[in-house]
C-alpha cells in the first residue's frame, strides 16, 4: 500500500504514532486497519532502540561528596569562579571534618557516647548507604565483608545495595545495608559487642535496635518498624559467632 | 525532633529523592548538552541547587519533575554564562563527534549510528525525544517543562523520528 492509496486516516495516524507510538488516540484506527498496526510496531521496536542509544552509563551519585558542601556556602560561590572539582572536594572535607570535630569537643562536657549513639553517628557519616537502590553487591565482596565465621545471609535478608567493614566502638564490624519494604535497613554485625538486652534507641527519624546474639551483637536501624521487625529474626538465625 | 535530627531526616530525604532520579538527571543534562564533562558540571550546580531549595518541594511524588526542571535551567544558565564570558562560541561548542566517537558503552555499530543520529538532531527536536523515550514524560508533562503546546510536542517528536530514521537510512534512500 502506498501514500496515495492509504485509506482516509492513515496519514493522520501514522503521524500520531510517530510522535507518540505508545499513545491509545489511535487505538480505534489501528483495530481496522492492520497497515498502520505493523507501522506502530516498527515505531515501537525503533523506540526501544532509541531508549538504548540514550541510556547511557552515567557516574554513581556520591551523595557524602555532595552533602559536604552544605556545611560552607561559600563553596558554592568559590566554584563558580572555577576552583577545580577535587580542590572544592578537598576542602569541603576539611570542613566537613573540623565542623564534626567541633560538635564533638566543645559541648560543656565530654561523655562516652552510647552504642546507639555511635551507630547513628557512623550512618550519617556514611550518609551515601542509606539510599534506595536496587542494585545488589556483588557476591564476592559480600563474601569478604561479611565471612561465614561471622555470618550466613540467604535470599530472606533482602537486596543487600551496601556492604563495608566499618569500625564501630573501635571493632571492624560488617556494616550492610537491605532494601526493607519501606526504605534502607542498616545492619551491624558486631561479634564483639556485648549487650545485656535489647537496647532501642533513634533520633526522631531512624530507629534502630542493638539486639545480643550470643556473646556479640547485631544493630539494625531502619525508619519503619515493620522492616526492622522481619528482619530481627532472620538476622539473628544468619550469624555463626554463637554456634 | 531537635535540629541535628531534623537536619539528618532533610539529608536522608535528599538522598532518597536524589538516589531515584540521578541517573535521569544525569542523562538528561548529557543529552542536553551533548558533552560529558559539560554535564557532569550542570548536574552538579543542580543537585546543589536542589539540595539549597529542598523545602519548596511540597511532595516527593513530584521530584522527578523538580529536579529535570532544575537540570534544563542550569543547562541553559551554564551556557548563558559561558556566552558572557567569552566570545569564542566555536570552541564552546559541545563536541559532538569526539564524544560519538568515544562510543558510550556498547560496541554495536546500529547503536552507534543511532546515537550519533540523535546527536545531529536540532536541540528543539532532541530533547523532547529524550522527554518522551528515555524518561517516559507524557507530551503534556513535555509541553509543561518546555513551556510549549501539545500540538507543538507532537510536530517535534514526529519530526525527530523522521529525521532519524531518514539519517540512519542514508543519503541514498533520500535521493
Amino acid at each position: 500500500m502506498t501514500g496515495a492509496d492509504m485509506p482516509r486516516g492513515c496519514d493522520e495516524c501514522r503521524e500520531r504514532i510517530s510522535a507518540d507510538p505508545g499513545s491509545e488516540y489511535i487505538n480505534g484506527h489501528l483495530e481496522a486497519c492492520p497497515a498502520c498496526r505493523v507501522y506502530r510496531d516498527e515505531m515501537l521496536a525503533f523506540d526501544a532502540d532509541i531508549a538504548r542509544a540514550l541510556a547511557v552509563p552515567v557516574p554513581e551519585f556520591d551523595a557524602a561528596a555532595l552533602h559536604a558542601v552544605e556545611f560552607d556556602d561559600d563553596i558554592f560561590a568559590r566554584r563558580r569562579q572555577g576552583v577545580p572539582g577535587s580542590a572544592w572536594l578537598a576542602l569541603a572535607a576539611t570542613v566537613l571534618l573540623g565542623v564534626l570535630i567541633g560538635f564533638r569537643y566543645t559541648g560543656e562536657e565530654l561523655t562516652a557516647p552510647s552504642l546507639g549513639e555511635q551507630i547513628l553517628a557512623h550512618i550519617d557519616h556514611e550518609s551515601g548507604s542509606m539510599v534506595h537502590s536496587g542494585q545488589a553487591v556483588g557476591s564476592e565482596r559480600l563474601a569478604r565483608i561479611v565471612p561465614a565465621s561471622i555470618a550466613e545471609l540467604g535470599p530472606e535478608t533482602g537486596l543487600v545495595t551496601y556492604a563495608q567493614s566499618c569500625v564501630i566502638n573501635g571493632h571492624s564490624v560488617p556494616h550492610l545495608v537491605v532494601q526493607g519494604e519501606h526504605g534502607p535497613v542498616t545492619i551491624l554485625l558486631m561479634p564483639h559487642e556485648t549487650v545485656a538486652e535489647p537496647q532501642e534507641f533513634g533520633d526522631g527519624v531512624l530507629q534502630g535496635i542493638v539486639l545480643p546474639v550470643g556473646e556479640g551483637s547485631i544493630a539494625i536501624v531502619g525508619e519503619d518498624p515493620a522492616d526492622l521487625d522481619r528482619l530481627r529474626e532472620t538476622m539473628k538465625n544468619s550469624v555463626n559467632w554463637q554456634t | 525532633m531537635n535540629s541535628n535530627a531534623a537536619g539528618r531526616a532533610r539529608r536522608r530525604r535528599f538522598e532518597r529523592i536524589v538516589g531515584v532520579f540521578h541517573q535521569d538527571m544525569h542523562r538528561y543534562a548529557l543529552w542536553l548538552c551533548r558533552d560529558r564533562a559539560i554535564a557532569e558540571d550542570v548536574v552538579q550546580e543542580a543537585l546543589l541547587r536542589a539540595w539549597k531549595s529542598l523545602d519548596a518541594l511540597r511532595e516527593d511524588g513530584a521530584a522527578k519533575s523538580w529536579l529535570l526542571t532544575i537540570v534544563r535551567r542550569e543547562n541553559a544558565r551554564w551556557f548563558e554564562r559561558k556566552r558572557l564570558d567569552t566570545v569564542d562560541v566555536d570552541g564552546l561548542t559541545p563536541a559532538q563527534s569526539a564524544e560519538v566517537s568515544e562510543k558510550f558503552y556498547e560496541s554495536d555499530e546500529q547503536l552507534d549510528a543511532l546515537r550519533a543520529a540523535i546527536f545531529e538532531l536540532e536541540d528543539a527536536y532532541r530533547e523532547p525525544l529524550v522527554l518522551q523515550v528515555l524518561l517516559g514524560y507524557s507530551t503534556q508533562e513535555i509541553g509543561d517543562l518546555m513551556d510549549l503546546n501539545q500540538g507543538a510536542v507532537l510536530t517535534r517528536l514526529h519530526r525527530a523520528r523522521l529525521q532519524l530514521k531518514a539519517m540512519l537510512a542514508g543519503p541514498e534512500a533520500s535521493s
